[in-house]
């Protein structure tokens, strides 16, 4: 459906936003491997576009699990856990760019990125993907960082920056850098 | 609503997507203003329709490769340690406790125990609180040896902009080459016996070259970018030494005003002045302004962190750019803080 003229009545929005619902799990009741099967592919997601390299990707996703589990107890039962694995995913992330000290991802020579297309997808579509994703790891790290977090997993602003420890405003001015830069280096493609 | 202010909020919206599409989502009254404004204006419709694409391209992105089979790697990992341990379950409460991953099989070592003197005293309590205190006492030498090394490192870096500063001063080209000829030399050799670390030995080359450079142009704009990315470098380390050394941190202050003041903004109301307005020049100045704006945060933080009065100069400096940001650029400022929102 072609929405470029659909805009929400400005009522409708207002009653529907509401703040996150927590995720009706809590650590410490649900076995962690329930954890694993509903969350590992958002995280590993984010790890991956974060990082743009499998490998790196794979064992931050790890980290952070591990993470998750040994600290249970820091979790406040009623909050956000999606944002709070988030959160722990976004250090584990950062922790290692320290570590490795650079500042741009790149991606390790044998880590083939170039992959064919899915069946059923087309070669156009394919590069605009390749495009988008050569795009996003050209942002810096923190417009990275909230652009994805608010693009695939959909957090509110005032969440992310809970995750990254800032205010709301700069995390919006964060979000307004990196669609600019994305639209700009996307002309023509989307 | 103007376009400038539309795109902002645009371009900051939190964007949803429901079964009938993309759509955005604007706190209180903005969604009607920006809908009425969205009706008239065919650039900012472009916009929205561009933005909403993009967010779909994102959201439709294939999975990335290795994401099932390192789910399914470490699923049964997790399974088998659960598995080994059959205390982790704890059936009397229902509540399912994996033990820390910390708790890894180790080998043990055979331990063979020595009986002569120097056995006995190593074993003693004194000999290994001794022991501990020397390691503690050269880490804290250490630590504060390689403190002062980056001080002195950071205060040849404030030299090297001093001087750059001092030929920028100077309107008439032959002065600005006299005082390059004379001083180039020096500056090289201090720079050259100063105890910097990689990334400041790159960063003072890179000032030392810069002379040359400010002695022989005359465009204020590229001087202006020239002295913006410096001030990047300043306040970078002022950071560090915001709470390690407020005496030096003043004196970079200083200098950092004298940049943002001198380097910076005079030079880009020189570059107005003259009326050169190409596209090239708005992104250059776009540019730069986007790294003040940058800037402003940063030295923000330097303050809540140390907000002693003796940050006058800080302060001035951060006066003077959010006055130019409010006067010339208002469509790049940070918003304004919304509302709060009940969740």
């Amino acid at each position: 459906m072609d929405d470029s003229n659909a805009w929400p009545d400005p009522e409708s929005e207002r009653d529907s936003v509401a703040g996150k619902p927590t995720d009706g799990i809590e650590p410490g009741i649900g076995d962690p491997t329930q954890w694993v099967a509903e969350y590992w592919d958002s995280v590993y997601k984010l790890l991956y576009r974060l990082s743009s390299n499998r490998h790196d990707a794979e064992d931050l996703t790890q980290e952070t699990f591990l993470r998750a589990i040994e600290r249970q107890s820091s979790f406040r039962p009623g909050t956000n856990f999606r944002a709070w694995l988030m959160r722990i995913a976004t250090n584990a992330f950062l922790d290692r760019q320290r570590r490795k000290k650079i500042v741009r991802i790149t991606a390790l020579p044998d880590d083939v990125r170039h992959e064919a297309p899915a069946p059923g997808q087309g070669l156009e579509e394919h590069e605009k993907h390749r495009s988008v994703e050569a795009a996003i790891a050209e942002l810096t790290e923190t417009q990275r960082i909230i652009f994805m977090l608010r693009g695939q997993e959909e957090l509110s602003f005032r969440e992310i920056a809970q995750v990254i420890g800032m205010t709301e405003e700069t995390a919006r001015w964060h979000m307004m850098q990196a669609r600019r830069q994305l639209l700009i280096k996307l002309d023509g493609i989307l | 609503m103007n376009c400038q202010e539309v795109e902002s909020l645009l371009l900051q919206s939190e964007m949803e997507k429901t079964p009938d599409g993309v759509f955005v989502r604007f706190a209180g009254d903005a969604a009607r203003e920006v809908a009425d404004h969205l009706a008239t204006c065919a650039a900012c419709s472009q916009l929205a329709r561009k933005l909403r694409r993009l967010e779909k391209a994102v959201r439709s992105l294939p999975e990335p490769i290795g994401m099932l089979d390192s789910k399914n790697a470490f699923m049964d990992h997790l399974q088998n340690v659960v598995d080994d341990d059959e205390a982790a379950f704890d059936r009397t409460t229902d509540r399912t406790h994996v033990p820390a991953f910390t708790h890894r099989p180790y080998r043990r070592r055979r331990v063979v125990r020595k009986t002569n003197i120097f056995w006995r005293v190593a074993d003693s309590r004194v000999t290994a609180a001794a022991l501990v205190l020397m390691v503690i006492t050269g880490s804290i030498w250490t630590y504060r040896y390689r403190e002062e090394q980056v001080l002195a490192s950071a205060q040849a870096l404030n030299n090297l902009v001093e001087w750059n500063l001092r030929l920028a001063e100077h309107n008439n080209k032959l002065e600005r080459q006299r005082l390059y000829a004379a001083r180039a030399e020096a500056e090289r050799q201090l720079a050259m016996h100063a105890h910097l670390n990689a990334d400041d030995r790159r960063q003072a080359d890179s000032l030392i070259q810069s002379g040359e450079f400010l002695s022989t142009n005359e465009d204020p704009l590229a001087e202006a970018d020239h002295f913006s990315q410096i001030a990047d470098v300043l306040i970078t380390k002022m950071g560090f030494i915001a709470t390690k050394a407020p005496e030096t941190l003043a004196r970079f202050s200083d200098t950092y005003l004298r940049v943002v003041d001198d380097g910076i903004h005079k030079n880009l109301d020189r570059a107005e002045a003259s009326g050169n307005d190409t596209p090239d020049t708005q992104k250059q100045v776009a540019s730069i302004d986007r790294r003040d704006l940058l800037l402003q945060l940063k030295v923000e933080a330097i303050l809540e962190k140390n907000p002693a009065p003796s940050q006058t100069q800080l302060r001035k400096a951060l006066a003077i750019q959010k006055q130019y940001t409010e006067h010339h650029h208002s469509a790049i400022k940070p918003p304004k803080p919304q509302p709060a929102q009940q969740p």
